[in-house]
């Protein structure tokens, strides 16, 4: 097995309690922000009610969320304008809950928990950019825009924070309940960042990749391994699999590929080149490319079995051949998240 | 990278010491555009604690507020908001270690395009935010300082267009952010952009009259308001002055002493620092019917880049052709 790109060793606890306070940085007077509760009835009544649809599909179903509307900025364009719509869904729960950002690209807008009855948790969080629920526990995993980490519970909306990171907006759990995390050189220009597992209950962290570049996104795939996208210096964009202390070349990428998804078996990955449209492929034995055609923001099934995107100010749903084989109102759309064969 | 961001937060002012940053060296850095009237917007916060912020005049506040002009929590490089595809300039010689440019020009998101630069000081320095595309240098290629790399653009955590400028060394514990105006870094304090002049005279109050078919000495003299030193050597980036509207067209009074049909001369002395005076001496010849002319010069840092024409006064030279009465 060669080794792509540099993994460091899983470190000791010392090590761990070291790299922790390099990302965290020193103590800090970051205060709590406020969060309250709504009912469903306030909820309603400020016009702010947040509706989610199931849609079953066979392999993985499609959750269709509808939102209240955000400012729009007239200064941004129409697709990226859209994008900022998909993008505020950061995160689904298992329950039927989503996390939503108020707004994406508003420094001010912080986050919504809507849960299945119509209630509301609000928390103001400054700029949330990621977020993802903790598979075990009743509570969210939350960056924001000085990239700090957070606890909000899912209840109450309350928030603590975990760490100053700075970290990106990739927030994934694995199974058992720690965090990937892309770990930045600064929350406005991180041109250089790794992957790191974060313990929220030691706030511990292990260096999982740190290859001189950026690591765009990270997941644990089914069999307990990681796959992450990365950006090494020198160019280019690729998808490596991490394992026991190893790093391994999956696949090369366009060099300006952005918004890469990768299947939970890690067999197929879809991924977008800006300005020509999205691109799906497969990792098996005989690695094909396919272009889907236009289209932005691909979020592959978690069967690898079709790709969810953005096309025309809608959601569609793509089949690997490149036909468009659904079609959703609105633009924020996920994957429904599902307990045991595709997890995370 | 931040225009507007509102944390609501009370501040407190707890300490203001002296700037204590290094004297600057010549030939050191420059800013990283062309446009003099671009400022800074938000620079580097040098206190790595959350929520305290120690600003580039050394004043340290503890809170998580925007301070504009001075600092913002946690911020790594200095702010210089500009219009979308503006030029983006080297701001020292260097080799290009890295880019990424496939993000959509105003692509918010956790990553922006950038252009990352080594240099021979060991230092590095980053252009972020950069548009689609917005590369316009090659990794391992060399590039030069006020060379133009790449165009700016709004990609990444950005709130208003703007080009985020970061200088790094290297330390034990890696690369660190520094700052590169309390450390003085920049070849002129305040730093200046590249190339700039400004109009001090000329010969014969600006206005030539050339008797046909024979040939006068021109010269005009500008102040360098600019950060480079300017340099008649035969490399890239020596001062020269060329014909103007359009760009090096062909003048109808190249004289013997010219190096082309456009490029009139270089600036004659062998340097001229930042605010010296830099001479231009050149022929002009007519061959030309009789009559009124007005011939447009510009400068040009060879190989890189124009000056800003009207900054420099619009310099232009009327001339008037009288019949040679002695032909």
């Amino acid at each position: 097995m060669s080794s792509y790109g540099h993994v460091p060793r899983r470190s000791s606890r010392h090590r761990a309690a070291t790299v922790m306070i390099a990302l965290a940085g020193l103590a800090s007077a970051v205060p709590a922000p406020p969060a309250r509760q709504l009912s469903a009835a306030e909820v309603a009544s400020s016009g702010a009610s947040i509706s989610t649809l199931v849609h079953a599909r066979p392999g993985s179903s499609v959750l269709e969320v509808r939102l209240p509307g955000a400012a729009s900025n007239p200064t941004v364009p129409a697709a990226e304008q859209e994008r900022r719509a998909a993008l505020r869904l950061l995160a689904t729960a298992t329950d039927g809950s989503v996390a939503i950002a108020d707004a994406v690209g508003d420094p001010g807008a912080g986050l919504t928990i809507s849960h299945p009855d119509g209630s509301q948790t609000r928390t103001a969080l400054a700029g949330v950019s990621g977020a993802a629920f903790s598979p075990v526990h009743g509570w969210l995993a939350v960056t924001d825009a000085s990239g700090r980490l957070w606890r909000v519970e899912t209840d109450t909306g309350r928030a603590a924070k975990l760490a100053d990171g700075p970290f990106g907006a990739a927030v994934a759990f694995e199974r058992d309940g720690s965090l990937l995390l892309i770990a930045g050189s600064s929350a406005g220009a991180p041109y250089e960042s790794r992957l790191v597992r974060f313990n929220p209950e030691t706030r511990d962290s292990d260096p999982l990749y740190a290859a001189p570049g950026f690591v765009f996104s990270a997941r644990q795939l089914g069999d307990g391994s990681v796959a992450a996208v990365v950006h090494p210096f020198a160019g280019g964009v690729a998808l490596v699999r991490i394992d026991a202390g190893e790093s391994r070349l999956l696949a090369e990428l366009d060099p300006t590929a952005i918004d890469a998804s990768v299947s939970a078996d890690g067999t197929r990955i879809a991924y977008e080149v800006a300005g020509d449209g999205i691109y799906l492929s497969s990792l098996v034995e005989a690695p094909t490319r396919m272009r889907l055609g236009s289209g932005d923001l691909p979020r592959i099934a978690p069967d690898g079995s079709s790709v969810l995107a953005l096309r025309s100010g809608a959601s569609v749903l793509i089949a690997p051949d490149g036909r468009e084989i659904d079609r959703f109102a609105s633009l924020s759309t996920a994957w429904v998240s599902c307990s045991e064969e595709c997890q995370p | 990278m931040i225009d507007r961001l509102v944390l609501g937060l009370g501040f407190a002012l707890v300490a203001s010491v002296a700037n204590v940053g290094a004297a600057f060296a010549t030939d050191d850095y420059t800013l990283p555009f062309y446009d003099p009237a671009v400022g800074l917007s938000y620079g580097v916060d040098r206190d790595p604690r959350a929520c305290y912020q120690l600003d580039w005049t050394g004043t340290l506040w503890h809170d998580c507020n925007l301070h504009y002009g001075r600092v913002y929590d946690g911020h790594t490089g200095a702010d210089y908001p500009m219009a979308l595809a503006s030029p983006v300039a080297a701001a020292r010689d260097g080799t290009v270690v890295d880019l990424f440019e496939g993000y959509g020009t105003q692509q918010f998101g956790t990553y922006g395009n950038y252009v990352l630069v080594s240099h021979a000081d060991g230092r590095r320095t980053l252009y972020y935010h950069l548009a689609q595309n917005g590369a316009l240098a090659s990794v391992g290629q060399a590039v030069y300082a006020g060379q133009t790399i790449a165009s700016s653009g709004c990609s990444g955590q950005c709130y208003g267009a703007h080009l985020h400028f970061e200088m790094r060394k290297s330390t034990s514990g890696g690369w660190v952010p520094v700052d590169p105006i309390y450390e003085q870094r920049y070849t002129t304090n305040p730093g200046r952009v590249p190339f700039l002049a400004a109009y001090v005279r000329e010969s014969n109050d600006g206005t030539e009259v050339i008797e046909r078919y024979t040939t006068v000495t021109h010269w005009v003299e500008f102040k360098n308001t600019g950060g480079r030193t300017w340099r008649n050597n035969t490399g890239v980036g020596r001062i020269l002055l060329g014909t103007w509207n359009p760009a090096q067209h062909a003048s109808l009074f190249q004289a013997a002493d010219w190096g082309s049909t456009w490029y009139a001369t270089n600036v004659d002395q062998a340097a001229v620092a930042p605010n010296g005076i830099g001479r231009f001496t050149f022929g002009l010849h007519a061959d030309v019917t009789p009559g009124s002319y007005d011939e447009d010069f510009n400068l040009l840092a060879n190989s890189l880049r124009w000056f800003d024409y009207a900054r420099l006064g619009s310099f232009h030279v009327p001339i008037y052709v009288i019949t040679n009465t002695r032909q």
